[in-house]
Order: structure tokens, then sequence, then C-alpha cells
């Protein structure tokens, strides 16, 4: 459908920095087509199930509930086109030079739900909290990554970084950024927030019911209320979307986008976001000789995974920064089947492919094993159960195993995967050359340079071949045609959508 | 005679015993770290350890058995690694939807079955017969979710005539939980009413076998005399042990039917939970279907003694 490539990742990547150098002003992506109305009620299905509301929990911060969490705990920032972030609640955050102090803005007037000051205090708290592991806080990790906190006055404070990170600007986007008061609760228990709703209903592990929050310092919401309920079954999501039973939903199944384009009651709202790859653990032996590596690479029809698995719906990906941008080669091998037959059938290869269980990745898995067979490979798959595959990564108990991330919606992606002592690099991946260019690039944020930097770890990375780039497939919302205010989602590599702009059209 | 139960309580609470301990070992039988999942991929192994020491999950085995049981016996069942709240009560929470749907599915299965079941067997070959015989077949082999699948499109999405899922508890608007139960009562009904159905059917052909049938119809009972007063009743051993059994399992949790219709029951709490590593909640979920298990066990023998009480004389 519409193919970019790593320069205009870079560009984004780039742009990372500049608009972190300049005071951020601009608003995220919206270009709502028509505006909605004031009051009236919606009802959206989310695709997985909340035992809490308070932000700790990491379900919060996934991206299928985000929609839920902006509602409730509006972020310090949010997420723009290419992979670039803007102020959400924030007025501003600007990078010094090397990346490691950044300075927050908060604007003039900022409240919690129930009418208390927001100020750079509450930010601190809230961040403390979050690193206290007593919290079971899932940005624990990234609350560790900040040294110390200096408040200059109630709306500007300082973030001195333990390292250098050009792209902190996208951690506020999620837990990190979604401030709640550390001094008062709502009627649940749960901390407050100061979004545009408030709680009003929630029963765990199915529905969340959310008001206009009437202490809103911005912009009150168009809606009176949304419930939000937990249906874990896409099939069932669809088809109470397609009865009424609901009005928008989340999806990441590409046939249901397909026939919502067909549907003129129905609105698709979706980008290519979720990044698949297959990793190779180089400390099998399997995976030593980067000839056999590349042929692989070279066995695998993207293309093709992207017009079966994804139904074209998405993009082929060649690098970590692929989605941040347009246009610009990166040196990957290119689907040449009888190149890789001549290596492959040599080396008499089998190996596994280890998946997590849910059925788009198992079908991707299949595809996979059938290109692989064709060259001469014998392939199983290794279907595992969500909760585990983490920690069977994370234990490189794995030959082959296939990860689907939304880590590469901005440029801290390639450092996440490709760095040595990375948290998610499970391959086992070292390199010092590219481990000290993207230390440098971490530190920079000039533009041209910070580029160039990381043009060279997507080359670098498709020399090695660690992992094998596959595709990236649409995820986002599928909601009524009468919905106005819905976000233009198509330039994003992160779907954030915020709801107090959406609201019903006019009759 | 009056401390004859006794010995059953004990295997009982014997067998609730072993389940407890056996649920200790999940936390090492489970693969998947609860702390990395709790954390993140992000957080630091020094973050984690001090959070397993938080959840308990550096106690040996006899440790979490000794503070597992000893706290099911104060009332303390735990508390839940994501949510914070005591498991029983989030157990608790999720009975009155789960129970619902499952009583009421017996209700529907049973009410459907018995006369089928009765007058099939009655006319062993004829249309009813053939036609009933050809529909279990058929219920049977069809998946209870691609039942609910087609029934959410035919009466949701086409007719429009009933709400597509989704819970409202009977206290709050009684409507409303009956129009969104109806499809998971009969998607669940249908799939239990066919084994019943297959069930009650060959026991009652045997029965109607029997001298005293014979007898009934010479002294000139009517079809539904027969069939509801002389057949029903020493035909029913089977139907109520399974009954008994598929209420028990049901009550653990129907968790096709519950994600299908997104009904917040006990099913979907077990998997919730062993989806986030929440530990005292499987813990918790697994003994509580224990218990459901066991009691109705009991409740079951006591019934079919005295519906049957051939059956304590070792006859059936």
């Amino acid at each position: 459908m519409f193919r970019r490539r790593a320069s205009t990742a870079l560009i984004a990547a780039a742009l990372i920095g500049t608009l972190a150098l300049s005071a951020c002003s601009s608003s995220p992506a919206t270009s709502a087509v028509t505006e909605p109305i004031d009051g009236g009620t919606l009802t959206v299905a989310l695709d997985r199930e909340l035992p809490t509301l308070d932000v700790t929990n990491g379900l919060l911060a996934q991206q299928p509930v985000l929609i839920l969490s902006n509602a409730l705990y509006e972020p310090l920032m949010a997420p723009a086109a290419g992979g670039t972030f803007t102020p959400g609640l924030a007025k501003s955050l600007e990078s010094d030079e090397t990346a490691s102090h950044w300075t927050l803005t908060l604007p003039d007037g900022v409240t919690f739900s129930d009418g208390s000051p927001l100020t750079t205090e509450s930010v601190k708290a809230h961040i403390e909290r979050l690193a206290n592991p007593e919290s079971k806080s899932s940005a624990a990790g990234q609350a560790a990554q900040i040294s110390s906190m200096t408040i200059t006055d109630d709306t500007t404070m300082v973030f001195d970084l333990v390292a250098p990170n050009a792209d902190f600007a996208s951690l506020l986007a999620r837990t990190l950024g979604m401030i709640t008061s550390t001094t008062a609760t709502d009627k649940f228990g749960f901390p407050l927030g100061a979004g545009p709703f408030v709680v009003d209903e929630f029963t765990p592990g199915d529905s969340v019911t959310v008001v206009r929050n009437e202490n809103y310092w911005g912009e009150p919401a168009a809606l009176d209320s949304i419930t939000f309920r937990m249906m874990p079954d896409a099939d069932s999501r669809f088809q109470s979307l397609q009865s009424g039973d609901v009005d928008l939903i989340w999806t990441e199944v590409t046939s249901q986008f397909e026939q919502a384009r067909t549907d003129d009651s129905l609105a698709v709202h979706a980008a290519p976001t979720a990044v698949s790859t297959l990793l190779l653990n180089l400390k099998n032996p399997k995976f030593e000789d980067v000839t056999v590596r590349t042929a692989l690479a070279q066995a695998i029809d993207r293309d093709a995974v992207n017009a079966v698995v994804n139904l074209g719906e998405g993009i082929t990906v060649d690098s970590p920064y692929s989605l941040l941008g347009d246009a610009q080669d990166i040196d990957y091998p290119k689907y040449d089947l009888d190149a890789a037959k001549k290596v492959l059938e040599k080396a008499g290869l089998s190996f596994s492919i280890t998946s997590d269980n849910s059925p788009d990745s198992i079908q991707r898995a299949t595809a996979l094993k059938d290109m692989l067979g064709d060259a001469g490979v014998q392939v199983d798959i290794v279907p595992v159960e969500g909760a585990s595959f983490g920690s069977t990564l994370a234990a490189r108990e794995f030959e082959a195993a296939q990860l689907v991330t939304s880590i590469f919606s901005d440029a801290s992606g390639g450092s996440l995967v490709a760095k040595s002592t990375a948290s998610y690099n499970f391959t086992g991946y070292a390199n010092d050359q590219v481990d000290t260019m993207l230390a440098e690039a971490s530190a920079l944020t000039d533009s041209p340079e910070r580029t160039e930097l990381l043009t060279d770890v997507s080359n670098q990375l498709a020399t090695d071949l660690p992992m094998l780039w596959l595709t990236a497939s649409n995820a986002g919302l599928i909601g009524s045609a009468k919905l106005a205010g819905v976000p233009d989602l198509s330039g994003l590599t992160l779907i954030s959508v915020q709801p107090a702009q959406i609201g019903w059209v006019s009759e | 005679m009056t401390f004859a139960w006794l010995p059953r309580a004990g295997r009982s609470l014997l067998v609730l015993i072993v389940i407890a301990a056996l649920t200790c070992q999940l936390a090492i039988v489970l693969p998947g770290d609860p702390a990395l999942v709790l954390l993140g991929q992000e957080s630091t192994e020094a973050q984690r350890a001090a959070l397993r020491h938080t959840l308990g999950l550096d106690q040996n085995a006899v440790e979490r058995f000794v503070t597992f049981v000893g706290g099911v016996f104060t009332g303390d069942w735990g508390t839940s690694f994501t949510s914070g709240r005591p498991v029983l009560t989030e157990i608790l929470s999720r009975v009155p939807a789960t129970a619902e749907l499952v009583i009421l599915s017996q209700i529907v299965a049973l009410a459907v079955t018995i006369p089928l079941a009765l007058h099939s067997a009655r006319n062993v070959g004829g249309r009813l017969d053939r036609l009933v015989s050809t529909g279990t077949f058929l219920l049977l082999a069809v998946p209870s979710f691609v039942v609910g699948i087609l029934v959410i499109q035919l009466f949701a999405v086409q007719l429009g005539w009933l709400p597509a899922s989704g819970y409202t508890p009977f206290t709050e608007n009684p409507l409303d939980n009956l129009a969104r139960m109806v499809m998971p009562v009969l998607t669940l009904g249908i799939a239990e009413g066919a084994v019943y159905l297959r069930a009650l059917r060959g026991a009652a052909i045997e029965s109607l076998r029997a001298p005293y049938a014979y007898a009934s119809i010479v002294r000139g009972a009517s079809d539904r005399q027969l069939l509801w007063w002389r057949i029903l009743r020493p035909s029913s051993s089977t139907l109520l042990a399974l009954v008994g059994i598929s209420l028990a399992v049901s009550l653990g949790g129907t968790l096709l039917v519950e994600s299908l219709f997104a009904i917040p029951g006990l099913g979907r709490l077990t998997v919730s939970a062993l989806g986030a590593r929440d530990l005292p909640v499987i813990q918790g979920v697994v003994l509580f279907a224990a218990m459901i298990v066991v009691l109705f066990g009991i409740i079951t023998d006591i019934v079919i003694s005295r519906i049957d009480p051939r059956s304590n004389r070792g006859i059936v």
C-alpha cells in the first residue's frame, strides 16, 4: 500500500532532536474532518481485560488501551507523525545539546480531576512512585533512567538522565508521562489523573465508564461519557460493532480492516505499527555463519508475507527505523530464492521458530516455514503462551523466534534490540561499532549527524542480520462512520488517540 | 449412621489439601516470571529481585503452602498481584455471572432435552428419533464457539433482535440482563443438551424394555403417564450424574462462552490471571473450582440416591 523506508525514519528521528531543542508547541496529528457535536455517549470495545486502572499496571501503557489511559491520565507528550512526539499535557520539553538534561514546562493552571493543582512537585512524586519496585510499576525501568529531578518552580523542572537519551520524549507519552496524584484517589482508590474524563464506574475485567471531567483545565471533552468494554475475543468485538452494540473497537485483525472498508457504516482508523521480525539466537551454532543468515533473509519474500498475512494492509520493513519516515534504501538482502537455496541446501539446516500463540503470529510463522522449506530448510513452529513468551526470549530458550512489537514506533527501538546490553536484545548480538554508534546517536540532538549514524546502524544490522525484518501490520480502530474527531492516524507510528476530541456528527 | 458422612468428608478434605499443595507449586512449574510480567522487559534484575521478595516468590514450597492454607482457613486467600484486591473478593465478584450463565443453560438444556429424549426413546427409529439423533450428532460435532459466532451473526448482526455481547447484573437491570443472557445460555445449553439427550435417550430405551414398563402399558397408561411417571425417574441416574459433573466443572469457568459474549465470569478471571502470572488469583481460582467440584459431587450423590434408591443397593 505505502512503503516507507529508513530515510524518512531517519529524517523523523532527526526531527525528534530538532523538536526537542526547540520549544515544542504544535499539537498532535489530528485532522478531524467534521467537528463533533457536544454531548452523547460512546461505547468502545478494548481487546484486553484490566484488573485495575492504576497506571502502574503495564496494561494501561499498551497501545490498545491508550485510548482509555489518555482519557483519564493525559500524558505529558503525545505521538505525532513519523515517530516524533509533541506536547500533550506539557507546554514544552526541551533538551540540552547532550540529551542528558531535559527541561519540562507545564502550562499554568493544570489541575487533577479534584481541582487540586498539578505542579512539577506532582510530576516528581509520580515518577518517584513508579521508580519504587513496591509500586509494581511496568515503568520502573524507565524511571530508573532518571538520575535526579530538579524543580525550578511550579511549572518548570529539569530531568537529569543517567545516560543521554535523545528519545526521552517518547517515554513521557506512556506511563512515565501519565501524571497521577500521590495524595488523592478516586472513589475506587486509584490515584487521580488530570485527563478530560474521570472514572464513574469500574468493574474489574469487564467495563469502565468515564464521564467528562468538570474540573478539566483544558478544552472540555465533546462526549458526556464513554463506556469501555473489555472484550478479548476479536470476532465478538467486530460482530458487536456490526450489530451496533458498540461504536468503536480496537483490532489488529487484518480481515476485519478489509471487511470494514467495504461497509459504508464503518470507518477505519489504522496504521502499520506492529512490526514483526524473526530473531536468530546467535548463541546457537546453527546461526553463527553470517552467510547462512544472509541466505535465510534471501529466502523470505517479505512482499508475499505482507500479501498473505496482512492481506496487503501492511508494509515491509528492513530496519528498526522503517516506520519513522519515507524512503531511503537500506542495503538489506533482497528476496532471491535461488541464491538462498545454494547456501541453505548445502547447509542442511533445520530449526524451530518460537512464536507467541496468537492466530496472526502462527499464520506468519507458517508462511515463513513454507518459504524456508522451499529453500531447503526444515522448520518447526513452537507456539508459546503469551505470558511465558517474554521469559522464553529473555532466557534465550529458542533457536529462532518471531517478535511482534510496537517498540519501533520511535527511534529508541533500534537501541532496545541492537545494543549489546539492551533489554530487548534477545539474539545475543554484540557489535562494538553498533554500540558506539547508538550511544553517539542517543547523545545527539543534531539532526544530520544523528541521521547518518542511524543509517549506518541500519546498514550494519542488514549486514550482520541478528534479526530478519518482516513486515509492519495494521493496528488501530474501526468505528461507526457517524463518529467525528477521530484523528488521522495514517502517519502515526504509535496509535494513541485522545478521546476528548471524539464525538458524534450532527444528524 | 449419624456419622456416615465422615469418611466422605475426610476424603474431600484430603482432595482439597492435595490440590492446595499442588497449586502452591505453580510458582515453580509455570513458565514465565511474574516479576518480569509486572515490571516489563525494561526493568533491571535488581528491581525484579526486589519485587519477587515483596511478592513472596522467593519462599520455598513448604512456606508457600503453609501461608496459603493458613490464609484460606482464616479467610485470607491472598492479594492479587495485578489489582491489589483480595483474591476472595476477586473470585466472589465473578461468581454471579458464571453461576447465572451455568444455571440458566442447565435449565434450558434440561427443558429441551427431557421431553425430546423420552419421546425419541418411545419411538425408536421414528421420524422424531431420526431427527433428534442427527441433530444431536451435528450439535456434538460443532464446537460451541462456532455455535456462538453463528448465533451472534444471526440474532444480533442480521436480525438485530438481541445485544451481541456484554453483561448487566440482574439486580441492575433485569430485562437487559436476560436479553444479554439469551445467546450465551443457548450456546452453552445446546452443547450440554446434546450430551444429556444422548444419555437420557439410551437410559429411557433400557427402562422401556423393563417389566414395569410393560405392566404400565398393559394397565392402559397413556404415553405421557408412562414416560413422565414410570420411565423418567429410573432413567435419570446417568443424566443427574452428568448434570452434576457439568455444573461443577462449568462453575469453575466457562471460558469460551464467557470470552465470546464478554461475560465477566470465573473463566475469564482465570485466563487473565494466567496471562499476568497472578499466582495468588490462579491458586485461589483452582482451589475454589476444586471446592465446587467436591461439593457438587456430594450433592449429586445425595440427589441420585434419593431419586433412585436402587443406586444405594448397587442394583444400578
